[in-house]
């Protein structure tokens, strides 16, 4: 342990007189954003666009094969320009292009809506639908201007306004249920659906 | 029972065809797995709809064909197995989200990757394996091209058919969007029967060619499964008849699978809620 001290003392020192401050030092990602990298086998020119089509400035490695960057979950195009000879000495340029997504591929929740709007969604399991239900389930989709507000998901959906919806279902209650939600995605009321109870139930949540 | 005994409800023309048109191909390779291999078995996991009960579930049926989004046309390609999954993959759509979004998928963007050429045809099972793990691109048309671009996705569609096409650069990144991860295998005619009726198509083969099954009619005491073809309007306006006994015959050979439904496309639920919010519900839907 004795002679760990004296070397990490020795590094510090040495790296006082010769080097940059620790407050030089560059480090990525910065809290709360994700890191891209990308790398080419020859040294090459390099462009990235980041979401909405906007530019993003990486750290490009000083051999020019690669380059660090971040940036927010999204999609991100790389373009790498590798600059080649030709054998009458003419310089090209042979551009590479690759689409890199950072934080998975599911876009970011929406934003919320103004106060008063609201809309429908069905949780059904969907491997104990009954025929009858999936009659109901039909007939709303019938009706063009419900259909444009109901949707229709699995309990196990991954979306957030889901997860709210499954943690506010009372004990007791079975699937499917229907639910009104608000614009930030709130459940405003929600009852277990029956296929008895007819398009009527469906209308009356989106009062 | 003679096929004239039939009502004229069903042209008897119609029924059990097992040639295709000299226009058309076929394409539906016998199944190479066993029941099991791939994806759960039907009559394992959930209850069948008893005899008892079709003929009142039947009369009852809504016209389930309005969420059929289209009828397809392969041409001179063998690309049927590719229409049917892609097809069935349409049906679980327009009924999670309203034909209204409906987006046309194209099959040969499903097909090109698991067959060696357009002639050869493929099995269903490999098409479900390619739309479970991959996905599929939507077909070009108009429609689809707005609904992208309204849903500010990358405008990446194929054509229908033409197994040489260039595919777009990063094609698969959009095709993830349009995968249907879980599938039932079907022993069954009653299988099939009771995934019709609870609204999950059943995409299967026989004789060399595939469908998939929109309706169950009942004609003389005889079942009939009322398919969706991709022969362009041949048939009832697109559409046959296969009997159960044609279909019972086949369904072990060829298999039967029907989407289990409901768990797809959840970035595609949060697209089509945001584009609602953003238009505060005010634009006009899309109209085919």
């Amino acid at each position: 342990m004795r002679s760990k001290l004296l070397l990490v003392t020795m590094a510090l020192a040495v790296f006082a007189l010769s080097s940059p401050s620790w407050s030089q030092l560059t480090t990525l990602p910065t809290s709360g954003r994700l890191l891209g990298y990308a790398a080419s086998p020859e040294p090459c020119g390099w462009l990235i666009i980041g979401p909405n089509n906007t530019d993003i400035e990486p750290v490009v490695s000083t051999d020019m094969r690669s380059v660090v960057f971040q940036g927010d979950a999204g999609s991100y195009i790389i373009v790498a320009l590798v600059i080649k000879t030709l054998p009458d000495g003419k310089p090209i340029v042979s551009p590479l292009r690759k689409v890199l997504v950072l934080g998975g591929t599911v876009p970011p929740v929406p934003p919320p809506l103004p106060p008063g709007s609201k809309w429908i969604l069905i949780l059904e399991e969907t491997g104990d639908r009954t025929a009858q239900m999936g009659n109901l389930l039909i007939a709303i989709r019938r009706q063009p201007e419900l259909s444009k507000l109901v949707q229709i998901l699995d309990k196990d959906a991954q979306a957030e306004y889901v997860k709210k919806i499954l943690k506010a279902i009372p004990t007791g209650y079975t699937f499917p249920v229907i639910a009104s939600v608000s614009s930030a995605g709130e459940p405003i009321r929600i009852s277990p659906l029956k296929a008895t109870d007819g398009i009527e139930k469906v209308k009356e949540f989106l009062k | 029972m003679s096929i004239s005994d039939l009502s004229a409800a069903i042209d008897p023309h119609w029924i059990d065809v097992a040639i295709a048109p000299a226009s058309h191909k076929m394409g539906c390779k016998p199944r190479t797995c066993q029941l099991g291999d791939h994806f759960p078995i039907l009559e394992e996991t959930e209850d069948l709809i008893p005899r008892g009960e079709w003929d009142d579930l039947i009369a009852a049926q809504e016209e389930d064909e309005y969420l059929v989004g289209a009828i397809k046309d392969q041409g001179d390609e063998g690309t049927c197995a590719s229409n049917s999954t892609t097809g069935s993959r349409e049906f679980v759509w327009n009924l999670n989200f309203g034909k209204e979004w409906f987006i046309q998928l194209s099959p040969i963007s499903v097909y090109r990757w698991i067959a060696p050429n357009g002639d050869s045809g493929s099995t269903i099972s490999d098409n479900l394996k390619q739309i479970r793990d991959v996905g599929a691109l939507p077909a070009d048309t108009p429609r689809n091209r707005e609904i992208l671009q309204l849903l500010k996705l990358p405008i990446k569609v194929i054509k229908n058919v033409g197994y040489s096409q260039v595919f777009p650069d990063d094609w698969k990144e959009l095709a993830t969007y349009f995968r249907m991860p879980e599938w039932d295998d079907i022993a069954s005619f009653d299988g099939m029967v009771t995934n019709i009726l609870r609204k999950k198509k059943p995409v299967y083969g026989r004789a060399g060619h595939s469908i998939y099954g929109v309706k169950v009619v009942k004609r003389n005491g005889v079942y009939y499964v009322k398919y969706a073809n991709s022969w362009g309007s041949w048939g009832e306006n697109g559409y046959g008849y296969d009997s159960e006994s044609f279909i019972s015959g086949a369904i072990r050979s060829y298999g039967a699978f029907a989407p289990r439904a409901g768990v797809i496309a959840e970035p595609m639920a949060l697209l089509i809620r945001k584009y609602l919010q953003e238009t505060r519900y005010t634009q006009p839907l899309i109209v085919g």
